[in-house]
């Protein structure tokens, strides 16, 4: 199996062996629950305030899904840390969460909330799917029911692109703009984590999450020509939107964080 | 813009029963509108909308239940009486109880029921 | 269960025989001949009604970013999205009397029209959340129960599941309550102070001791309980648990006597409730001009679902919030 490029804006093996807590295994499960939580809290801005009403309802079952991933991936963590699943959520520095930074965006408009929600559904579908092969056992088996409500997901965003070009025009040249800016910072999501490669030889990664770049641009092409969307390609960004896995996050993550966990950290062994 | 009426079907062996409608622009995006403004406290089993007669299922009826922990959104989801005995232990270690007259058990009387009686003699 | 009155009738004694078919239990549906009147006040009573499950829906909203943990972010979410969807159910029935929902939409957005008053309240600590939780909500409840039997049918079936769904609310916000009446003294305290600072709106929420022969609600059996009845209902149930709680209420007033087996309370000033319901209380103005933002912003996505743009006339200014 070829080990696809090292994606990253750090330079590779700046230790020469990996300690606990460099743990590759929890790295990657925290950035699964990580990106996971990230979404999920800004997909769930739109409860009660989303375009229809029809679609409010819709939206939020999407954030409560992400969420519940999100727990689940931090179900995992806690059998690797002995933390529980709101201390590993809340109880962080901002540089120690390993989310994309693409994810950390704030919502702004519908336009590019749906194409942000249709990217990242893309990307973590293949994801999972390349996760089901893992040779960790408890990895692989909490993939099958995420998958299975990603689905939805997958649906829900296809459902509302494939309607984009016959509908106002400005809607169509709105999500295009959103998908720009979140193909400019795509990047990111495929960034190679510390000791990645640790984890493929192991068997527990088949292989590194940036060979899933190429089976994800060719999907996004297809998709993007199906929905009138291909002006967007050429913001594709394998560069863009680095730094999350390492922790490197951007100016808006810090307010998001703070607003995310003060209250559990003003609050240190409470139970709510 | 269309509404759709959505119908559930409560378990395998129940009739299809209206449960309210959803606005959409086709029947695509109704079906999956119907799933989430009807379903998500595990309601049915089965899922269907009406096209202008035409009733039209939801293909998969794994699409209809969720897959991962939703306790959290059921009254099942919280059983209380642990944590009721945990406050009352809580409060009679902080001696905080406020002991004012307040309705017996056996003292309660339907206050609808009188209310109206009494509006009838009136 | 449809109507019993003839065609052939005159207009007073149709309404004469409309009037002691819903005074004796009877039911209409949305197209039944029904007075003027009648139509008129229902569409206002369920529209305010749908107005509040929306606009309740903000307070809590604004918590589910702040959550202290992960079941708690999720169960607030859910519980925002049942109010949206309560909203969308009782539009449906004011819509099936004659007024459509995107009229609705627009005339709340652009405070022409009424919403309950609890929910112009700012909300200031997690304390607001268990207390929205388990007595706003609670409050509420008692108010959606005695609709089931109320006389408009099509009403009465949506207060059903509306009811059903509110059970998963009752226990949650009893869930919020519990964890902080157990928690640190810290939790005890925000507890308490929101509970100090809510009272009053709670009181405001069940409206004015308005007495049977006035209440014309009542009359068409459109409420079926008055409000002073709800009120004591509301006093029985929560006022004992909080005292057990050690949670004290801020009404000196407030007891119980037994021998006219009710509660005397003191009667908040009327004036406040006027001014919040005509739209001046604290927050309004914000809350509505956020659904404003929210609609100007995505005009396009109504239209790619179908449905009509909203008129996004802004309102005219109003004295600070």
């Amino acid at each position: 199996m070829t080990i696809a490029t090292r994606m990253s804006n750090l330079p590779s093996a700046t230790r020469a062996g990996w300690t606990a807590e460099d743990d590759p295994r929890l790295a990657l499960v925290l950035s699964l629950g990580d990106d996971e939580l990230m979404i999920g809290h800004r997909h769930s801005h739109w409860t009660g305030v989303a375009p229809t009403l029809e679609e409010d309802l819709a939206f939020s079952s999407l954030a409560q899904d992400e969420i519940g991933h999100a727990a689940i991936w931090y179900g995992v963590a806690e059998e690797l840390t002995g933390q529980d699943e709101d201390t590993i959520a809340f109880g962080r520095q901002p540089e120690e969460y390993r989310h994309a930074n693409l994810l950390e965006q704030e919502p702004g408009d519908w336009a590019y909330t749906i194409a942000r929600q249709h990217v990242y559904d893309l990307f973590d579908h293949l994801r999972l799917e390349m996760l089901a092969d893992s040779g960790d056992a408890t990895i692989a088996g909490v993939v099958g029911p995420i998958l299975r409500e990603e689905r939805i997901h997958r649906a829900h965003a296809r459902a509302w692109l494939s309607r984009l070009s016959d509908g106002p025009a400005d809607g169509l040249a709105l999500v295009v703009e959103g998908a720009r800016r979140v193909l400019s910072q795509v990047g990111g999501l495929f960034e190679t984590l510390p000791w990645e490669e640790e984890l493929v030889k192991d068997g527990t990664l088949p292989g590194l999450v940036s060979s899933l770049y190429q089976p994800f641009v060719a999907r996004l092409t297809e998709e993007y020509t199906e929905f009138g969307m291909a002006d967007a390609l050429d913001a594709l960004d394998v560069a863009g939107g680095l730094g999350g896995r390492q922790g490197t996050h951007t100016a808006v993550f810090e307010p998001m964080w703070d607003e995310m966990t003060a209250l559990f950290r003003e609050h240190p062994g409470a139970t709510w | 813009m269309t509404r759709y009426p959505v119908l559930q079907r409560r378990r395998e062996d129940s009739d299809w029963e209206t449960v309210g409608v959803v606005h959409a622009p086709d029947r695509e995006m109704a079906l999956g509108f119907a799933l989430h403004s009807f379903f998500r406290h595990g309601e049915g089993v089965h899922c269907a909308i009406d096209d202008d007669g035409e009733i039209v299922t939801v293909t998969d009826p794994a699409d209809v239940v969720a897959h991962t922990d939703k306790s959290y959104r059921v009254s099942a989801g919280y059983p209380l009486g642990p944590k009721r005995r945990r406050a009352e232990q809580r409060v009679a270690e902080l001696g905080v109880r406020i002991d004012k007259p307040r309705p017996g058990v056996d003292n309660r009387r339907d206050r609808s029921r009188d209310e109206q009686s009494d509006r009838s003699e009136g | 269960m449809s109507t019993i009155i003839e065609p052939e009738q005159d207009l007073e004694a149709r309404t004469a025989a409309f009037v002691e078919h819903v005074q004796s239990g009877g039911q209409v549906e949305a197209d039944d001949w029904m007075p003027e009147e009648y139509r008129t006040l229902a569409i206002k009573f369920i529209e305010m009604h749908a107005n509040s499950e929306m606009m309740g829906a903000l307070p809590e909203r604004e918590w589910i970013a702040r959550a202290p943990s992960l079941r708690r972010k999720m169960s607030l979410t859910a519980k925002v999205q049942d109010e949206v969807g309560h909203g969308h159910m009782i539009y449906r029935v004011a819509e099936d009397l004659g007024k459509s929902r995107v009229d609705m939409l627009t005339d709340l957005m652009n405070g022409r029209t009424k919403f309950h008053n609890v929910f112009h309240y700012p909300t200031k600590s997690w304390g607001d959340v268990a207390v929205i939780g388990s007595l706003v909500d609670g409050a509420a409840i008692i108010t959606q129960t005695a609709l089931l039997t109320t006389s408009l049918a099509p009403y009465a079936r949506v207060m059903k599941r509306v009811c059903a769904e509110e059970s998963f609310h009752q226990r949650h916000g009893e869930d919020l309550l519990l964890e902080l009446a157990s928690g640190t003294p810290a939790q005890r305290e925000m507890l308490q102070e929101a509970v100090d600072r809510w009272w009053v709106p709670i009181m405001h929420f069940f409206g004015p001791k308005t007495p049977a022969e006035k209440d014309r609600l009542l009359h068409w059996r459109i409420k079926t309980e008055l409000n002073e009845t709800l009120r004591q209902r509301f006093f029985d149930r929560y006022v004992p648990k909080l005292w057990d709680l050690g949670i004290s209420i801020p009404d000196e007033a407030l007891a119980y006597d037994a021998a006219s087996d009710s509660w005397t309370w003191t009667e908040p000033s009327w004036d406040e409730l006027r001014e919040v319901a005509s739209g001046n209380g604290p927050m309004t103005a914000t809350r509505l001009s956020w659904r404003i933002w929210m609609s100007d912003a995505n005009a396009w996505a109504r239209e790619l679902m179908d449905l009509p743009r909203l008129d996004l006339t802004h309102p005219t200014p109003r004295t600070a919030a």
